[in-house]
């Protein structure tokens, strides 16, 4: 009997203990998820990464610092400042021809820096340390060198580009705003000032021997550049244009008429942003001090492909040209194996003979002699130049790829400036110039 | 009961695996004992050749009748160093100073000044597979302004270049013989003119003449891969060079320098049949597009390429511009 009613109670005692477990079960409550945590957005206008520009190869008097001699005198610079000293000349937002200056920073727009130090490419000496120190209790700041960096330091010209350069969309609006100010006549409100402590934005000009043939150096503040901004960088850069925008209108009429004649070029292309009047000898060596318009234009509709030109203003003839008819290399040369050829192969003058004919919108009878010049690289990839002569003396220079067989671009110089060219090449060097080896 | 369910367990299990059995037992079905499975009768046809052949590996491959190499390996070039020095600073000279760099390339030459000079190179992860070479004797800038040339292209004279012009023969055989005398004559490569130039344009300039060599691999040309050639991101640790040479000489002075890059090879891969050119012209047409000019002439040729040890090889193969086919198994190797 008592065994009966021992068991009886363990039974019971297990079926009890089976029930506490079961509503000791937890059972999970419907919730809502966690809130994700909010990712700060990335300031697109951001001062670059410049850190990767100082590497082993900089200079001493390049890197954004202070030397250790600097470093070692600046405290007695400091105690002499405090007592009460002062340097005959302020370096505080010097704007022109500097070696050194201490610009002024609107902080919030340059992500907390109060100033920007401008260092030569020397020793400093004691008046100047006491110059810096003094600019700096200017704005009431104390010159820390353990926080002076590539954010807040340029030494010796050792980073051109300033803090950032412009973004896709600044570039793009610049780009616009370049076409109104050509063609529009539009002009900036008010114009741009150096001073970087009044609206954010600056530039210094640079005593180049100091600054390693840096000339200039410009402050982007960390926030998207307004449209009226870069109007006036526009008109800073470019200043008083060399002709009207009716003249313009009227240069870009007469240039697409003989890229049409010389070069194919269809009446539909669009025209870039970028239009200029300047010496066709401007940016070469090659002599030609004629006066002319230049702008690229683009194909619309068709393959992409892209036409440069400049006319004499003067007398409306192409002075020259090109065409890239295939630009798949230029796009992504990681695609393309290089070979080598015979650059004097025959072969060539006839694929050059067909494109230039294909082309020029009238007979071939007016070339007058077509020959290869030799081997050529188009960008990493060896090909050959074949020229053939006009009636009127231009030349037309076909570069060709040997791995495609085909013309992938082709120029044309008028005699003038085709002769200039040569006469560059062919009398670049003379005995006199020949270097001594030591 | 339980006995009696006990032996119709019994039959039942008998009954299951005669059944199952009983083609096989079917003599011994009254019998307890089970005979094995017979095995199958070993094949009365041999196997194909191809699968009595062994895979490719390392040594070289055993050579068979009727077949030809369609893959090759790359390696360094054997180039006759005691013919280097000699073209370089003539058979009596003396006093050669020897010093090792890089890679291990080796540069020699007489003294501080410089010239002449030779030099045995490898680039950067190239060591296993080609070899610059290096011979200088006459420098463009000479210390006494007497002498300059200068042998870059666009100082060439067109009127007196190409193979037909006067010197191109004489200068093209004196570049063979020596090519060949550095032993870059073997019996699977050799050097291919490519072209001849005639350098002098330049006001100042000395006259001079060029022979830009292409190594060849059993008379085809060789084309190293976009990916090789551009240091693509997988491959970026080897610099490869395009396997030319170019040498120059002067009436003056006769030889002026000599330069490039050259691989070696063995065979690695054979194969009975390949792909016609027609065939692979036929595939070309159907695979690029007309305006990508598919017209373009199919060439035969060695497609040289790394692999993802960055061990270079050499595969036969069909080229129409940009793109390769593989000869031997038709399956693209690059493509526009």
């Amino acid at each position: 009997m008592i065994r009966r009613m021992t068991a009886g109670f363990l039974v019971l005692a297990l079926a009890l203990l089976a029930l506490a477990a079961a509503e000791n079960t937890v059972e999970l409550l419907p919730a809502t998820p966690p809130m994700p945590r909010p990712v700060p957005e990335a300031n697109p206008y951001a001062a670059d990464d410049l850190s990767a520009y100082y590497d082993a190869s900089a200079g001493e008097y390049q890197l954004p610092a202070l030397t250790a001699s600097e470093q070692e005198r600046l405290p007695g610079i400091q105690q002499r400042w405090e007592a009460g000293e002062r340097p005959k000349n302020s370096v505080l937002n010097l704007t022109e021809n500097v070696q050194l200056s201490v610009m002024q920073l609107p902080l919030e727009q340059y992500e907390g820096e109060p100033c920007f130090l401008i260092l030569p490419n020397r020793e400093l000496t004691d008046e100047e340390l006491l110059q810096v120190v003094d600019a700096y209790g200017q704005l009431g700041l104390t010159l820390d060198p353990g926080k002076v960096n590539w954010h807040n330091c340029m030494r010796g010209g050792g980073v051109e580009v300033g803090l950032r350069i412009l973004r896709d969309d600044e570039r793009e609006r610049y780009s616009a705003i370049g076409g109104l100010y050509i063609r529009s006549g539009l002009r900036p409100e008010k114009p741009y000032t150096s001073l970087v402590a009044d609206d954010g934005l600056g530039r210094v000009s640079l005593d180049e021997e100091a600054h390693n043939g840096l000339d200039e150096y410009r402050f982007y503040p960390a926030r998207r550049l307004t449209d009226e901004e870069l109007l006036q960088l526009y008109a800073l850069h470019y200043g008083e244009l060399a002709a009207s925008p009716d003249e313009m209108a009227a240069y870009e009429s007469q240039l697409r008429e003989e890229l049409h004649l010389l070069l194919g070029m269809p009446l539909s292309a669009r025209r870039s942003d970028y239009e200029y009047v300047r010496s066709a000898g401007e940016g070469n060596l090659y002599g030609d001090d004629r006066t002319g318009y230049t702008t690229v234009f683009t194909e619309a509709g068709g393959t992409g492909r892209t036409w440069s030109g400049m006319i004499d203003i003067t007398s409306g003839r192409l002075i020259e040209g090109s065409v890239t008819l295939d630009d798949r290399y230029y796009a992504d040369g990681q695609l393309y194996s290089d070979i080598r050829m015979n650059p004097w192969d025959e072969a060539w003058t006839k694929i050059a003979l067909q494109t230039v004919a294909a082309l020029r919108g009238f007979e071939e009878s007016g070339i007058t002699e077509a020959w290869c010049q030799g081997e050529t690289t188009l960008n990493d990839l060896h090909g050959t130049e074949v020229r053939v002569r006009t009636a009127d003396g231009g030349v037309y220079r076909a570069e060709i790829a040997f791995v495609l067989e085909k013309v992938m671009t082709l120029r044309y110089n008028d005699a003038v400036s085709m002769a200039c060219e040569d006469d560059y090449y062919i009398h670049q060097l003379t005995i006199e110039e020949v270097p001594v080896n030591e | 009961m339980n006995k009696l369910m006990h032996h119709v367990f019994r039959l039942g299990c008998a009954l299951l695996m005669l059944a199952l059995a009983g083609p096989v037992f079917a003599e011994d079905a009254a019998s307890a004992t089970l005979t094995p499975l017979p095995l199958p009768e070993a094949s009365a046809t041999p196997l194909p050749e191809t699968f009595q052949t062994p895979m490719p590996s390392l040594p070289p491959y055993p050579p068979l009748i009727g077949e030809r190499v369609v893959v090759w390996r790359v390696i360094p070039p054997a180039i006759d160093t005691s013919a280097l020095l000699e073209e370089a600073f003539g058979a009596e000279a003396q006093g050669i100073q020897k010093e090792e760099q890089d890679y291990g390339s080796i540069c020699w030459n007489l003294s501080e000044e410089g010239l002449p000079l030779c030099s045995l190179r490898h680039r950067r992860g190239a060591e296993g597979i080609q070899m610059d070479f290096e011979i200088v004797r006459r420098s463009d800038w000479d210390g006494e302004r007497v002498y300059l040339y200068n042998l870059d292209e666009w100082n060439a004279i067109p009127e007196e270049s190409g193979f037909d012009a006067p010197q191109a023969a004489e200068t093209t055989e004196e570049g063979i013989a020596l090519l060949s005398r550095l032993g870059l004559y073997t019996g699977s490569t050799a050097a291919a003119p490519i072209s001849y130039s005639t350098l002098g344009r330049m006001e100042g300039t000395a006259k001079c003449r060029k022979t830009v060599f292409a190594e060849t691999l059993e008379g085809l040309p060789l084309r190293w891969s976009a990916a090789a050639l551009r240091g693509a991101e997988e491959v970026r640790d080897v610099v490869i060079s395009r396997c030319y040479v170019q040498i120059a000489f002067s009436d003056e002075d006769g030889l002026l320098m000599a330069d490039g890059s050259w691989c070696g090879f063995e065979p690695l891969e054979r194969a009975s049949a390949i792909l016609s050119p027609e065939e692979a012209a036929a595939r070309f047409r159907q695979v690029l597009p007309s305006d990508e000019g598919n017209t373009l002439p199919v060439e035969t040729c060695w497609f040289l390429s790394l692999n993802h040890s960055l061990e270079a090889t050499a595969t036969l193969a069909y080229r129409m511009g940009n793109s390769y086919l593989s000869a031997a198994e038709g399956v693209w190797l690059q493509t526009e």
